[in-house]
C-alpha cells in the first residue's frame, strides 16, 4: 500500500499553489485583486477538502489508483515532444514533423516504413496546402530555407 | 405580412449561382477548417474575410455563413474521433462521441452530430428571421449586474454536473478563472500573474488552452496504451443515412431545450456556443431515463451538444446586426465583414439594405441545410478515416497538428510551449479526476464575469446592492441556489435512503 494518496499529493500543491497567488493578487491595485482574491481564497480550503479526504480514503479503504500506466512510455513520449518543440525553432515546423512522426512510430512500436512514409507526406502535403498555400499561416523557417539563402 | 415581404424578396438574390458556389465553398472549407483542432470558425473567416472585398456582399456573406456553419459541424469530426474538439464549442460533443467512436459506432455518432449541427443551424436561422425582434428585448433589459449572474450561474452549474466529485468541479472552475485571469486586467490593464513574460500580458487565448488539454493527453496516454491494445486502426461501421434519420423524432426533448438554451444564451454578448453545449448536455442528462450512460456514448449527449452549439450560431448574430453588440467573437468578426462592405449594423441596416441582411438570414439557413449533403458524403466518409490510422503513428501527428494549431494562433513558440504545459496539465487533471470543461468554461467566462462585476460595483453609487436586488438578479441568484446546493443535498439523501435499506434488508 502507498503511504500517499493520489488527491493529497493534488490537494496539497493546489493549496499551498493558491495560497501563494492570493498573496501575489494582494500587491495588486485595489481594483484589479477583487476577482483574483475571489477565485485563490477558495481555491486554498478546496485543495485542503481534496487532500484531507484522499488521505482519509487511503487510510479507510487503502484505495488509491496508479498515476501511470506505464511511466517508461509516458516519459519517453514526454520526451519526444519537448525535443520536436525544441527542434522547431531551429529545424522548422515541416522538417521537424518529417523527424517526429516516424521516431514517435518507431518507439512506440510501429515499424512498417511504408505506411509510416507514405502517411507523413501526406499529412505535410495537406498542412502544407491548407497552412501554408490557402490560409497564408506562416510556419517557423525550415533549415534548408536557412541554409540556402 | 410586412416580415415576410423582405424575407421573399431576398430569395431570388440568394439563389444565384455566384452565391450558391459561395455558400457551398464556405461550407467545405468550414468543416476543414473546423475538423483541423487549434483552427476556429472565428479565425477562419478572420483569415478569408480579405478575398471577399472585391466580391458582391450578399456573396461575402454567404461564403462567411457557409464558414459559420460548416466549421461549428465540422469541430465535431476530431472531437467524435479523436476527443479533440476542433472548435471550442465541441468540447461536450467529446463526452459522449468519443467513448462511441470506442465502441465501433463512430460513423454513428457523426450522423447524429451531423444531423443536430444541421436540423440546430436551420432552428436557429428561423429563430433569427421571426423571433429574433422580440427576444432582443430581453437581452437590452441586461444590465451588467445580470450578465454577471448569468456568468456565475453557468460557471457554478458546469461545476456541479460535469464532475462527478463536487471539490473537484469546483477546482476546476477555478483554475479555469484563474488561468482566464492571467494578463492584463479587464479595466485598469494591470499586470496579473505574467512574472514579467510580454507574452502573456494579452492573457492565454483560449486555442492554445483548448488543443493542449484536449490533445496532449490523449497523446501521453495513447503512447502509454500502444502495447497495451492493438495496433491496428479500428474498423468503422456506417449505419445506413435513413436510419439514422428515422431515429431523429427520439432527440427532440433534447433538441427543443438545446433550442431553447441556444437562443437565450446566444442573445447574450459573450456567452456563446461552448456555453449552450454545457448547458444543453446538463438538460438532456437530467431529462434522460438513464442519465448514468452520459459520459459514457449516448448518443443525446451529441445531440445535445450539436444541436446547442448550432441554435447559437444565428442568435449570437442577432444583436450583431440588430444592436451592433457582436453575442461571440465569431459575431465579430461577421460584423467587421458588415462594415468591410459597408453595411452599418443597426436598425438602418434593415430598412436600408434589407435584401442583403434577409438574404443573410436565409444564407444562415441554406448552408446548415447544404450541411447534409456534405458533412454526410464528404467529412463522414473521408475524415471517419483517421481511425484507421495505427495509434503509434497517430500520437506524432496529433502532436505535429497540435503544434501548428497553437503557432498559427500568434505565430509564437512561446504559444507552443504554453499548448505543451497545458497539455501536461490536462494529463494529471485526467489522472487525479478533475474534469476539463470546467476549465476550459472558466477561461471563456472568467473575463466576462470579472469586467461585468466591476462594472456592477461601479455602477452601483448609491450603495444599492444592484447585483443582488436587481429583479432578474434575484431569479438568477434563485437559479444558481436551486442548481448548486439541491444536487448535493439530494444526492446525500438518496445516499441515505439506499443504506438504510441496505441495513433493513
Amino acid at each position: 500500500m502507498k503511504s500517499i494518496h493520489t488527491d493529497v499529493v493534488l490537494g496539497s500543491s493546489v493549496a499551498i499553489l493558491a495560497a501563494l497567488g492570493f498573496w501575489l493578487a494582494t500587491g495588486f491595485s485595489p481594483e484589479a485583486r477583487v476577482f483574483p482574491l475571489l477565485v485563490l481564497g477558495p481555491a486554498v480550503p478546496v485543495g485542503i477538502i481534496i487532500a484531507v479526504r484522499g488521505q482519509m480514503r487511503l487510510i479507510q479503504s487503502g484505495e488509491n489508483p496508479n498515476f501511470f500506466t506505464s511511466p517508461s512510455r509516458f516519459f519517453l513520449a514526454a520526451a519526444v515532444m519537448v525535443l520536436a518543440l525544441i527542434g522547431l525553432d531551429y529545424l522548422g515546423f515541416l522538417t521537424t514533423s518529417a523527424i517526429v512522426i516516424p521516431v514517435m512510430s518507431y518507439l512506440l512500436g510501429y515499424r512498417k516504413p511504408l505506411p509510416v512514409l507514405a502517411t507523413t507526406f501526406i499529412f505535410l502535403t495537406i498542412v502544407y496546402i491548407v497552412f501554408i498555400q490557402i490560409l497564408s499561416r506562416p510556419l517557423p523557417h525550415e533549415i534548408w530555407t536557412r541554409i540556402g539563402g | 405580412m410586412d416580415l415576410f415581404a423582405p424575407l421573399l424578396s431576398a430569395i431570388p438574390a440568394v439563389l444565384t449561382f455566384p452565391n450558391l458556389l459561395a455558400m457551398i465553398g464556405g461550407v467545405l472549407a468550414g468543416i476543414i477548417v473546423g475538423a483541423l483542432p487549434g483552427l476556429t470558425a472565428t479565425m477562419s473567416i478572420a483569415v478569408l474575410l480579405p478575398l471577399t472585398f472585391t466580391m458582391d456582399p450578399l456573396v461575402a456573406l454567404g461564403m462567411m455563413a457557409g464558414i459559420y456553419n460548416g466549421a461549428m459541424y465540422g469541430g465535431a469530426i476530431p472531437a467524435i474521433l479523436l476527443r479533440i474538439p476542433g472548435t471550442p464549442a465541441a468540447i461536450v460533443t467529446t463526452f459522449d462521441g468519443y467513448p462511441l467512436a470506442q465502441q465501433g459506432k463512430a460513423g454513428y455518432a457523426l450522423q447524429i452530430a451531423l444531423l443536430s449541427s444541421a436540423f440546430g443551424g436551420m432552428a436557429s436561422a428561423v429563430a433569427m428571421m421571426l423571433v429574433a425582434p422580440p427576444l432582443s428585448l430581453v437581452t437590452l433589459s441586461f444590465g451588467p449586474p445580470e450578465v454577471f449572474w448569468v456568468g456565475v450561474f453557468g460557471m457554478a452549474a458546469v461545476s456541479v454536473f460535469l464532475g462527478e466529485d463536487l471539490p473537484k468541479g469546483f477546482l476546476a472552475a477555478l483554475m479555469g478563472l484563474f488561468i482566464g485571469m492571467i494578463g492584463l486586467d479587464p479595466v485598469m490593464s494591470t499586470d496579473r500573474f505574467t512574472f514579467g513574460q510580454l507574452e502573456l500580458e494579452s492573457g492565454i487565448d483560449i486555442v492554445v488552452l483548448m488543443v493542449g488539454l484536449y490533445a496532449i493527453p490523449p497523446c501521453l496516454e495513447m503512447a502509454e496504451e500502444t502495447l497495451l491494445k492493438a495496433k491496428h486502426g479500428q474498423k468503422l461501421k456506417f449505419s445506413p443515412f435513413l436510419e439514422t434519420i428515422r431515429e431523429t423524432p427520439k432527440f427532440f426533448k433534447v433538441w427543443s431545450w438545446a433550442y431553447l438554451y441556444g437562443i437565450i444564451i446566444g442573445l447574450l454578448p459573450g456567452a456563446s456556443g461552448s456555453f449552450v453545449s454545457f448547458l444543453a448536455y446538463e438538460r438532456a442528462k437530467k431529462i434522460s431515463k438513464s442519465p448514468e450512460t452520459f459520459g459514457k456514448g449516448n448518443p443525446e449527449g451529441i445531440a445535445a451538444s450539436e444541436f446547442g452549439n448550432n441554435a447559437d450560431n444565428a442568435a449570437a448574430l442577432i444583436p450583431t446586426v440588430t444592436l451592433g453588440i457582436p453575442g461571440s467573437s465569431v459575431a465579430a468578426v461577421i460584423m467587421g465583414g458588415l462594415l468591410v462592405h459597408g453595411l452599418q449594423p443597426g436598425p438602418d441596416l434593415f430598412r436600408n439594405s434589407a435584401d442583403i441582411i434577409y438574404g443573410f438570414m436565409i444564407q444562415m439557413f441554406l448552408t446548415s441545410l447544404i450541411l447534409i449533403p456534405l458533412g454526410g458524403s464528404f467529412a463522414t466518409n473521408l475524415f471517419a478515416q483517421v481511425l484507421r490510422i495505427p495509434r503509434a503513428m497517430l500520437v506524432g501527428l496529433i502532436l505535429c497538428l497540435s503544434i501548428v494549431g497553437a503557432y498559427c494562433v500568434q505565430n509564437s513558440i512561446f504559444d507552443v510551449w504554453l499548448m505543451f504545459g497545458f497539455g501536461l496539465l490536462g494529463y494529471v487533471m485526467s489522472k487525479t479526476g478533475l474534469p476539463l470543461a470546467p476549465v476550459a468554461l472558466g477561461v471563456i467566462l472568467g473575463p466576462l464575469i470579472e469586467s461585468n462585476l466591476r462594472l456592477s460595483l461601479l455602477l452601483d453609487v448609491r450603495g444599492e446592492y444592484i447585483l443582488f436586488t436587481r429583479p432578474i438578479c434575484m431569479v438568477l441568484i434563485a437559479l444558481l441556489i436551486i442548481t448548486t446546493v439541491l444536487p448535493p443535498i439530494w444526492k446525500q439523501i438518496v445516499l441515505r435512503r439506499e443504506k438504510q435499506m441496505m441495513n433493513k434488508q
